[in-house]
């Protein structure tokens, strides 16, 4: 089966980029072949500059990862997990104890895995990723299983790490975590990348050409749109008239040329989940649960 | 390469199996050395000497009786006996000289008894330490921290030899030392086909070789079928079939099955076991081939395969 099909994302180096695609649509085999977990039959992954599996070694210590979920044996503490973790890049103990502040589980270090719920599991995994005081952060889903507090908490400190200077690669289905903290973003479906850059870039990119008019008789106002070759129509207390931002004048011209005064003409918004659902052919009814993810 | 392998032995100590096992094996060591002196005692070498007379005599009486009887029911030597004149003529057990005293012998046989087991012990520790590592995916978190598959193989499978190694080591010494009161207090003279020390610190080393090595062949296993009931499963059936039906039946093949050449190693005895022919030399070059074999097959494995 073919995951990923031409594939090509760059990633600039600090700050955080947003990784998105549905279900199947490679998301985490990308990650899997960037960190040497799976070989791509063809073409070729670099990390830090480096290719990758076969030169990660060299780059794998500024590298934190947290790939669907922490994998930790649940028979260990957390403090214990970390602690094998850093004995093999020779970390020291002061870091563990310190990650584990870090991520809200000080007071439960010494519990074993088996008795986190899902939440601290995740703060477990995070902090395995942060463990290393890495360059570079591949999260996988880091919201997952977190409670509202526990989302927040995590989503100011991707923005932390990526305000400090860090890459943060984060793979999300959370659209409106990856629009508040992200700087760049991928779509992917299919195997492919369907859209890369700015956040406000992908938006413009699939913003739709119409525009929201507001005059005083609306019904009166869209008449005169349609008479002037515009399609509009009637929606609520306002309309929508197909046209794009760049000849809004057109739209303002032919009300006023009747005695119509817009009170507000503006572009449609645009969310990256109306960009994401338009660029990957998606359904949006129901956008906001889990119907977009691995 | 030492940090990883350092990491990988706390990894082995973390764990709540090895501590279990642990636990368990020294209460069971202790339970057995208590066993052992009480259900042995002492007696001098005169009395035993005298015992033996006796006992010799007795014998000699039975042997009369029976004889006296066959020939009361007109049987002769070559003849067939039935049930009934069996029942008639020979006693319902033959004497024996009651010897309570705990012999060197006894102590080899435990030894040998106990590396049997630790070798089952072996096999689980080696196929729970990296099965457990693939089922909670911490092999994939692992590898985030160290991608050269071939390293944490190698750190693996070294961590876990050498913990099998050390943990058979430490409970075989543990059973003698735990047999020793036994040993000294109820021991007695040593005959001339009683093992010499030498002897059984060759016992003691054969176990925790074979210990070691199961603990490899475990460790592969599950490393192929990456989790732990691969391993436990295929040396579950592999008991049942290779060696119940095939060993059975086909008696030129047990020189290539486990159990036979373990046996062979393990006694210390050339032509030991069922295997006609088997020298103690040969099975160990067996056992070992067999255990490299399964290491090697599981790390082209590993290295090759993707992991979740």
């Amino acid at each position: 089966m073919l995951a990923l099909d031409g594939l090509e994302l760059s990633v600039r180096a600090g700050g955080v980029f947003g990784f998105l695609g549905p279900n199947g649509s490679g998301k985490t085999t990308t990650i899997r072949c960037l960190l040497g977990l799976a070989r791509p039959s063809s073409g070729q992954c670099r990390v830090l500059g480096v290719e990758s599996p076969d030169h990660l070694s060299d780059v794998i210590g500024r590298v934190g990862a947290l790939v669907e979920g922490p994998g930790v044996n649940p028979g260990v503490s957390g403090r214990q997990a970390l602690t094998v973790l850093a004995a093999t890049a020779g970390i020291g103990r002061h870091a563990v104890d310190a990650t584990l502040e870090r991520v809200g589980l000080g007071e439960r270090g010494d519990d074993l895995v088996r008795g986190y719920s899902l939440g601290m599991r995740q703060r477990l995994g995070i902090g395995i990723a942060l463990l290393k005081d890495p360059e570079l952060l591949v999260l996988d889903e880091p919201s997952n299983g977190l409670d509202p507090a526990g989302i927040r908490e995590v989503r100011e400190l991707i923005r932390r790490l990526g305000a400090e200077g860090r890459t943060v690669f984060l793979s999300s289905h959370l659209l409106g975590e990856v629009e508040q903290v992200c700087d760049e973003v991928a779509i992917v479906a299919g195997g492919r990348t369907v859209a890369h850059g700015s956040v406000a870039d992908v938006l413009a990119g699939t913003r739709p050409s119409a525009m929201w008019v507001k005059v005083t008789d609306i019904i009166a106002g869209a008449d005169t749109l349609q008479r002037a070759g515009l399609r509009a129509e009637l929606d609520g207390d306002r309309i929508r008239v197909e046209v794009i931002v760049e000849k809004a004048e057109s739209v303002t011209r032919a009300l006023v040329a009747e005695g119509h005064y817009p009170t507000e003409l503006r572009p449609l918004e645009t969310s990256l989940e109306d960009a994401f659902f338009a660029l990957t052919d998606q359904p949006s009814e129901g956008a906001h649960d889990a119907s977009v993810g691995r | 390469m030492t940090r990883l392998l350092v990491a990988e032995l706390r990894r082995v100590a973390a764990r709540r199996l090895v501590r279990l096992t642990v636990a368990l094996a020294v209460v069971g060591i202790a339970l057995g050395g208590v066993a052992a002196f009480v259900w042995s005692g002492s007696l001098s070498e005169e009395t035993y000497q005298q015992r033996l007379a006796d006992i010799e005599e007795r014998r000699e009486a039975q042997e009369e009786e029976t004889g006296a009887c066959l020939n009361a029911n007109g049987v002769s030597r070559g003849d067939e006996i039935s049930d009934d004149i069996i029942d008639q003529c020979f006693p319902d057990e033959f004497v024996e000289v009651d010897d309570p005293r705990f012999r060197r012998s006894r102590l080899n046989g435990i030894l040998q008894g106990a590396s049997g087991g630790l070798a089952v012990i072996g096999w689980a520790l080696g196929a729970s330490l990296v099965g457990a590592e693939f089922g909670s995916r911490g092999m994939t978190t692992l590898l985030t921290w160290e991608p050269r598959r071939w390293r944490v193989f190698l750190a693996k499978t070294v961590a876990v030899l050498a913990a099998t190694a050390l943990f058979a080591l430490v409970a075989l010494a543990l059973l003698a030392l735990a047999m020793w009161p036994a040993l000294s207090l109820h021991g007695a003279p040593l005959r001339p086909n009683d093992p010499t020390l030498a002897s059984l610190a060759g016992t003691a080393a054969r176990g925790v070789a074979l210990a070691t090595l199961a603990s490899g062949m475990g460790l592969a296993i599950a490393t192929i079928g990456r989790n732990t009931a691969a391993a436990l499963g295929a040396g579950f059936a592999y008991i049942i079939v290779f060696e119940n039906i095939i060993g059975s039946f086909i008696e030129r093949w047990r020189r290539w099955l486990l159990l036979g050449n373990v046996i062979v190693f393990v006694s210390g005895r050339n032509n030991g076991g069922d295997i006609p022919g088997r020298t103690v030399t040969a099975a160990a070059l067996f056992l070992t081939a067999v255990a490299v074999t399964l290491l090697v097959a599981a790390a082209s494995t590993f290295r090759t395969r993707d992991l979740a």
